[in-house]
């Protein structure tokens, strides 16, 4: 059988492309805690979710400003820090995007098989 | 840390200023966690080696800064592929309308310094047309973009009917369909041509047959013919010739390859002829010294001006036909590849 060969930046894209939805339900679902960036990345890295500095802090700004995180700075182990967390439209908005997540977890279960391809 | 202030800085310089110092004091924070929490795992200070490496590992600042910009474009991605596609087709009609210009311009009033200057002046002359071009149509789709941001254009700009769709091309019915010629019509068009071939051949011997009693009137104005006119005349039974074979080969099918192909030679034959007339300063000559030398000049000008126009237009025709035969065998070639399974 011919073997196909796997095109790795179009494979990096694609899979960029899968995980950048995700990230965001992650990120929203970690914060029902409060956490600032350091610790939101530890714990989702510890989740098994890394995510770069580049891509977390921007995302927690692009969040806030559409309403679903609120930040504030507060002192702690004699340094500033910038503490996030889910707002109330976050919270509504975070049920409605996991309801959405486990449709599509089943369908694509449904599509795919339970055993990997 | 005076590393981390020196890569915040630089950083800081790509932000906007209303935002500037909270994302930074952000960063910094992060940083300096980083540092923090390497330093227990080694169980000592960083020096500057090791900050270098933790920054690096970070990014670099511009990339870190972009991060925190709002994608800006010129021609957002909703509009880009119909400006791509406008500039695809409009491009190639402007070289076309560019290269018919100059080539009108160099057969109509050829050029008195070389025509290799001229030919390299109106190549680079095309360069700033294409760009200026390009520069109108990029300014156009622009302010369609911005105009889009405007609701009520919007809407208006997305409103489409499916039942206002141009009707099917007949070509979209059935893809690379030669349409294929009645065999009584194949054989009609073989008598006449047939026809029209013992017609030329007797215009020589009377020349009346094409100018009619324009034959008198030139022999009393004192002209006749130049020699050229022979020569004029072989290339014509050549073309004549082609184009027999042509209606025999069409006997049996009008899809076989070599039609194309004799109908190409035929053509150029047939321009080679035209080009005979139109580059050639003596079309008719006086046949009695009473003829004005300046007028039959002024005659001979405006024949090979005529002769000219139809060169272009002849020229033109043939490079279209060619490049549709071209293409035509790519995508016989295309399709024989795909039916093998590549």
């Amino acid at each position: 059988m011919k073997e196909t060969a796997v095109d790795a930046q179009l494979l990096e894209s694609l899979r960029l492309e899968l995980r950048r939805g995700c990230l965001v339900v992650a990120v929203l679902a970690q914060l029902h805690e409060e956490h600032y960036g350091y610790t939101l990345r530890k714990s989702l890295a510890d989740r098994g979710l890394a995510i770069d500095e580049s891509t977390l802090y921007p995302l927690l700004r692009r969040l806030e400003a559409q309403g679903l995180l609120t930040s504030e700075w507060r002192e702690e182990d004699k340094r500033n820090k910038r503490f996030y967390r889910l707002s109330p439209a976050g919270e509504a908005t975070l049920t409605q995007l996991l309801a959405e997540w486990r449709g599509l977890n089943a369908s694509l279960h449904n599509i795919v098989g339970p055993t990997e391809r | 840390m005076e590393l981390v202030e020196r890569y915040l800085q630089a950083i800081g310089q790509y932000l906007p200023a209303d935002s500037r110092d909270d994302i930074l004091a952000e960063l910094r924070s992060e940083l300096l966690e980083q540092v923090d929490a390497r330093s227990e795992e080694w169980g000592r200070p960083l020096d500057e080696a090791d900050v270098a490496a933790l920054l690096r590992v970070h990014g670099k600042p511009e990339a870190i800064a972009l991060r925190y910009l709002p994608q800006r474009s010129l021609i957002g991605p909703a509009i880009f592929p119909f400006y791509l596609f406008t500039l695809r087709r409009t491009l190639p009609l402007v070289i076309g309308i560019y290269t018919i210009v100059n080539v009108a311009t160099l057969l109509l009033s050829p050029p008195t310094t070389g025509l290799a200057g001229h030919v390299i002046r109106a190549i680079f002359g095309m360069i700033p047309v294409l760009f200026i071009t390009a520069g109108i149509i990029t300014l156009i789709f622009v302010s369609i973009d911005y105009a889009r941001s405007i609701p009520s254009f919007k809407a208006s700009l997305e409103q489409w009917d499916p039942l206002k769709l141009p009707e099917l091309k007949p070509r979209a019915l059935k893809p690379h369909a030669v349409k294929q010629k009645s065999f009584t019509v194949r054989v009609v068009e073989l008598v006449v041509h047939c026809l029209w071939f013992l017609y030329v051949l007797a215009i020589p011997a009377h020349p009346f047959l094409i100018i009619g009693p324009g034959v008198w009137a030139l022999r009393a104005l004192g002209i006749t013919f130049a020699p050229i006119w022979s020569s004029f005349y072989v290339l014509v039974l050549v073309t004549l010739s082609l184009q027999l074979c042509i209606r025999v080969l069409a006997l049996r099918s009008v899809e076989q390859p070599w039609i194309k192909l004799l109908d190409l030679a035929a053509n150029l034959v047939g321009i080679v002829a035209l080009s005979l007339l139109a580059f050639s300063r003596q079309i008719i000559l006086p046949t009695s010294s009473a003829v004005d030398a300046q007028k039959l000049a002024d005659a001979n000008h405006g024949i090979a001006l005529v002769f000219r126009l139809i060169l272009i237009l002849s020229v033109f025709g043939l490079c279209s036909e060619a490049w549709r035969y071209l293409r035509s065998v790519g995508r016989m070639q295309r399709a024989s590849l795909s039916s093998d399974g590549y």
